[in-house]
C-alpha cells in the first residue's frame, strides 16, 4: 500500500512521504496529494475543479503532463477551469455555464478568447483591463519603516491621491504580509503610516481602528476571513459602515437599505434580494459583497490582497473596473497580486518583494512580464530606497 | 466586437434574468424557529388525543405561567449561543441568586423597598457572574465550554457554602405574593417580565448596532474583527447580558418556590440550550431568532406538562428531554449545512 502511494505522489509530482501527515503539509502539497488520491484508483473519468488554483506554475505543468498522459491511456476528464490557457493546452470540448444554465459547447479549436469571455458574461467583450487614469498630486497614504520582524524587512513607499499601487512577488515573499500590517492584523509589525496627513503608529493598532482612519484591508481567503457566509448579503455589506448607520446605537435600517441597494446596483450584485444568505451566492458575487464593505464604509484607501482570485472572469472585469472607478475618485489603492495580467494592467506602479524585502519599484512601461519575473528572484537592480515616492 | 451566432446569442437574456427563486417556505420556517411546528403538531395530537384536559384554557393558562421562568433563561441562553459560545453556568448561577436574594430578603423589614433590594442583589450577582464568564470568554479566548463549566462549579458552590447547604426559609409572604402571584391590571405579573424581557432582547437584537455585532461575530469571528467589529466588547457584553437575564429568571423562580433554594435550576443548562436548538438556534452560532428561543421553551414546558398529566415519571422525563435534544441538534446540522 505504501509503494502504491508512493507511486501515486511521485506520479502527481508531489514530492510528499506517504507517511507525512496532510495537515502538516503546504496548500500545494495537500492539493497535489489529492490529485495523487483520485489517480492511484484506476479511474475511467477524473473531475478537476479548479486544479491549480493552490499550485504553483511547477506543480501545475507537472499536472498538466499527468492529465496529457491519462488522456492518452483513456481516461475522460472533465476540467473545470476558469483559465484560458489551461482551457487550451488540452480541452477538446469546452461547455460554459452561467448562472446555472448550460450555453454551449463548442469544439476547442473553433472558439476565441474574447467568445469564451462574451458567453461567460452574458455581455459583450468588452476591455478586460480598464485604462486607470493619471493620479493626481497628493499623497494619500505614505507608510514609512513598516517591518514585520522575521517575514519583512522595513519598507517605505507613498501611494497618491487615484494611485493604484501593486505588491507582486511570490508566496512567502512578505508582500500579503505588507499589507496586512497596514491593518493591523501583524501583531508583531511596527512603523508608520501617514493617511491624508493623520500619523498612524502600527503597533498595537487594530482593524477597527484603521476603518476610522480611512484605511480598509480585504482579505484574500474571504471564506475565513472576509464574510459572515451565514447572515445576509445586506448584514455583511455594511457590518463596517454601521457607526454611520445608527443614531445612539439604533440602526437607521430605511437608510441602510438604501445605500446598500445603491452599492449593490454600482457593483452589479447579482443576489435574490439583499435579505438572501450570502452562502447562496457565487464565488464572484460574494468577493463583490465583500468589496461593497469597504465602499460602505466610505474609506479613502483601499487594501485588496488578491482581489480577483478564483472568481469567474464576469466578475473580474466588473471589479478591474471597479478599480478603476476608486482611482478616478481620488482613492489610494493598495493590491496585492499574483497574475501577471494584473500586475501588468492594472497598476500605476508595482513594488516587488522577495523574501520580506522590496528588492524594485516599477512604474510605467518599467512594469513588463521580464523585468517582474528578474525581480521576482530577487535580482537587486533597483536600491530599496528608491520605492519611496514616484 | 464580435458576432454572435443568433441561435446562441439566445440564452443570454433569458438567463441573466432569471435568478434562482429564494428559498421555500419549508425553509425558511426551519431557519427561523427550526422544527418546531413538527413537533408542536405532534404533541398537540397525541396529549390531546391521550387527555383532553391538556389543551383545555386552563391548562394551557397555566403552562403559560411555568414557561415564562424557562423563557428567559433560554433567551439570555441563545444570545449567547448566536456568538458562538454557550453557557452552562445558567443553572448555579439561578441557585446562587436564590440564596443572595433569600439572604437579603429575611435580613431586612419586610416592604416593597426591601423586596425590591432583595431581587436588585440577586439580578446583581448573577450579572456580575455573566461579567465573569465574559471577561474569561473575550480577553483570554478560553473555550466557553470550559471557562463556564468552571463558572457552574464556583456558583454551585458559592450557593452552597452561603447557604450552609440548607434551603433559607421564612421568606415574607409579600415577596411572593408580589413576584409569583401578583397581577398587575389583571396581567400577572411573570408575564409582565417576560413580556419586558422579551421586547428588550428584541430591540437589542434587530435594532440595535450590539445586535448585529452578535451576529456577525457568531457568524464568522474572524471576519468581523477585520470589518472593524469590536469583537471581543461585543463578546464581553453578551455573557454579562446573559448573566442579568438569568439573574431575573433566578429572582422570579424564588418568588415561585418562596424559599431559597441551593439547588433550583439544576436542569436549566441543559434545558435551556435544548429549548434554543429546537427553536432553530444554530450551535455553530450567528443563526437564530429570539421567537424560536421563546417557542422552544414553551415547547418543553408543555411537553413536560403533557407528561405530568399522563403520569410519566420524571425520570423518564429526563430521557426524553436528552433525546430532543439530540434530534434538535441533527436538525440543526442539516437545516445549517454543517
Amino acid at each position: 500500500m505504501l509503494a502504491l502511494a508512493a507511486w501515486a505522489l511521485a506520479r502527481a509530482g508531489a514530492k510528499v512521504s506517504p507517511n507525512a501527515t496532510v495537515g502538516q503539509l503546504s496548500r500545494p502539497q495537500q492539493h497535489l496529494v489529492e490529485i495523487a488520491k483520485a489517480t492511484a484508483h484506476q479511474v475511467r473519468v477524473l473531475i478537476l475543479d479548479e486544479p491549480t488554483a493552490a499550485l504553483t506554475s511547477e506543480d501545475a505543468k507537472h499536472l498538466f503532463e499527468l492529465c496529457a498522459e491519462l488522456k492518452r491511456r483513456g481516461v475522460g476528464i472533465v476540467y473545470i477551469t476558469h483559465r484560458f490557457d489551461e482551457l487550451y493546452r488540452f480541452a477538446d470540448r469546452v461547455t460554459i455555464l452561467r448562472d446555472g444554465r448550460r450555453v454551449g459547447t463548442f469544439e476547442a479549436n473553433q472558439v476565441d478568447r474574447a467568445q469564451l469571455i462574451t458567453y461567460m458574461t452574458g455581455r459583450e467583450f468588452r476591455e478586460m483591463f480598464p485604462t486607470l487614469p493619471a493620479p493626481r498630486g497628493n499623497t494619500r497614504l505614505s507608510a514609512h519603516e513598516v517591518r514585520v520582524p522575521g517575514r519583512l524587512a522595513k519598507t517605505s513607499f507613498e501611494v497618491r491621491e487615484g494611485e493604484v499601487l501593486g505588491l507582486a512577488g511570490l508566496d512567502g515573499s512578505g508582500k500579503s504580509e505588507l499589507a496586512r500590517a497596514l491593518f493591523g492584523l501583524e501583531p508583531a509589525a511596527d512603523g508608520t503610516i501617514i493617511i491624508d496627513q493623520r500619523e498612524v503608529n502600527l503597533r498595537r493598532v487594530s482593524p477597527r481602528q484603521m476603518i476610522a482612519r480611512g484605511l480598509m484591508y480585504l482579505p484574500a481567503d474571504r471564506r475565513k476571513e472576509g464574510l459572515a457566509l451565514c447572515r445576509p448579503v445586506l448584514e455583511n455589506m455594511t457590518i463596517s459602515a454601521l457607526a454611520g448607520l445608527s443614531h445612539f446605537g439604533f440602526l437607521a435600517k430605511a437608510e441602510e437599505r438604501r445605500r446598500a441597494g445603491a452599492v449593490a446596483a454600482r457593483l452589479r450584485i447579482k443576489t435574490p434580494s439583499l435579505f438572501s444568505r450570502t452562502a447562496l451566492l457565487s464565488g464572484g458575487t460574494q468577493q463583490k459583497v465583500m468589496v461593497s464593505k469597504a465602499l460602505l464604509a466610505a474609506v479613502k484607501v483601499f487594501v485588496f490582497d488578491e482581489l480577483t482570485q478564483g472568481i469567474d472572469v464576469g466578475a473580474k472585469v466588473d471589479l478591474y473596473h471597479f478599480v478603476q472607478e476608486l482611482a478616478a475618485s481620488g482613492a489610494a489603492v493598495v493590491m496585492v497580486l499574483s497574475d501577471m495580467a494584473e500586475i501588468l494592467n492594472l497598476c500605476h506602479r508595482v513594488l516587488i518583494l522577495c523574501r520580506g524585502e522590496c528588492v524594485a519599484c516599477l512604474s510605467g512601461a518599467e512594469i513588463s512580464e521580464p523585468t517582474v519575473l528578474r525581480h521576482y528572484f530577487g535580482e537587486k537592480l533597483v536600491p530599496t530606497e528608491n520605492a519611496v515616492g514616484a | 466586437m464580435l458576432s454572435v451566432r443568433k441561435e446562441l446569442a439566445l440564452p443570454f437574456d433569458a438567463a441573466s434574468t432569471t435568478l434562482e427563486p429564494g428559498p421555500s417556505l419549508f425553509r425558511r420556517v426551519l431557519t427561523g424557529v427550526g422544527i418546531l411546528p413538527i413537533l408542536m403538531v405532534v404533541l398537540v395530537i397525541i396529549f390531546g388525543v391521550i387527555e383532553p384536559r391538556f389543551l383545555a384554557w386552563q391548562n394551557i393558562r397555566t403552562v403559560g405561567i411555568q414557561s415564562v421562568y424557562l423563557i428567559i433563561v433560554s433567551v439570555a441562553q441563545m444570545i449567547v449561543l448566536l456568538t458562538g459560545g454557550f453557557d452552562l453556568s445558567v443553572g448555579s448561577s439561578i441557585a446562587l441568586t436564590s440564596i443572595v436574594t433569600g439572604s437579603v430578603l429575611i435580613a431586612v423589614d419586610p416592604n416593597l423597598a426591601a423586596i425590591a433590594k432583595a431581587a436588585v442583589a440577586g439580578v446583581a450577582i448573577a450579572t456580575l457572574i455573566g461579567a465573569v464568564n465574559g471577561a474569561i470568554v473575550s480577553i483570554f479566548s478560553v473555550s466557553p465550554f470550559i471557562a463556564t463549566l468552571a463558572m457552574m462549579s464556583i456558583a454551585s458552590g458559592a450557593a452552597l457554602v452561603v447557604s450552609g447547604g440548607v434551603p433559607i426559609f421564612n421568606f415574607p409572604p409579600q415577596f411572593s405574593d408580589t413576584l409569583a402571584t401578583g397581577s398587575l391590571l389583571g396581567v400577572p405579573v411573570p408575564w409582565i417580565a417576560v413580556g419586558v424581557v422579551v421586547l428588550l432582547v428584541y430591540v437589542l437584537l434587530s435594532w440595535t448596532r450590539f445586535g448585529r455585532y452578535l451576529y456577525a461575530v457568531g457568524g464568522n469571528a474572524e471576519a468581523a474583527h477585520l470589518s472593524g467589529v469590536p469583537v471581543r466588547r461585543s463578546l464581553f457584553l453578551a455573557y454579562l447580558l446573559a448573566g442579568a437575564l438569568t439573574g431575573v429568571a433566578g429572582v422570579m423562580l424564588t418568588a415561585r418556590v418562596g424559599s431559597g433554594e441551593p439547588n433550583l435550576g439544576a436542569t436549566v443548562p441543559l434545558e435551556s440550550i435544548a429549548a434554543a436548538v429546537l427553536g432553530g438556534v444554530s450551535l455553530g452560532g450567528g443563526e437564530g431568532t429570539l421567537l424560536g428561543a421563546v417557542l422552544g421553551a414553551f415547547f418543553l414546558v408543555f411537553l413536560r406538562n403533557g407528561m405530568d398529566l399522563i403520569r410519566i415519571s420524571s425520570y423518564v422525563q429526563m430521557v426524553v428531554t436528552g433525546v430532543l435534544l439530540i434530534i434538535a441538534i441533527v436538525a440543526d446540522r442539516y437545516i445549517h449545512d454543517r
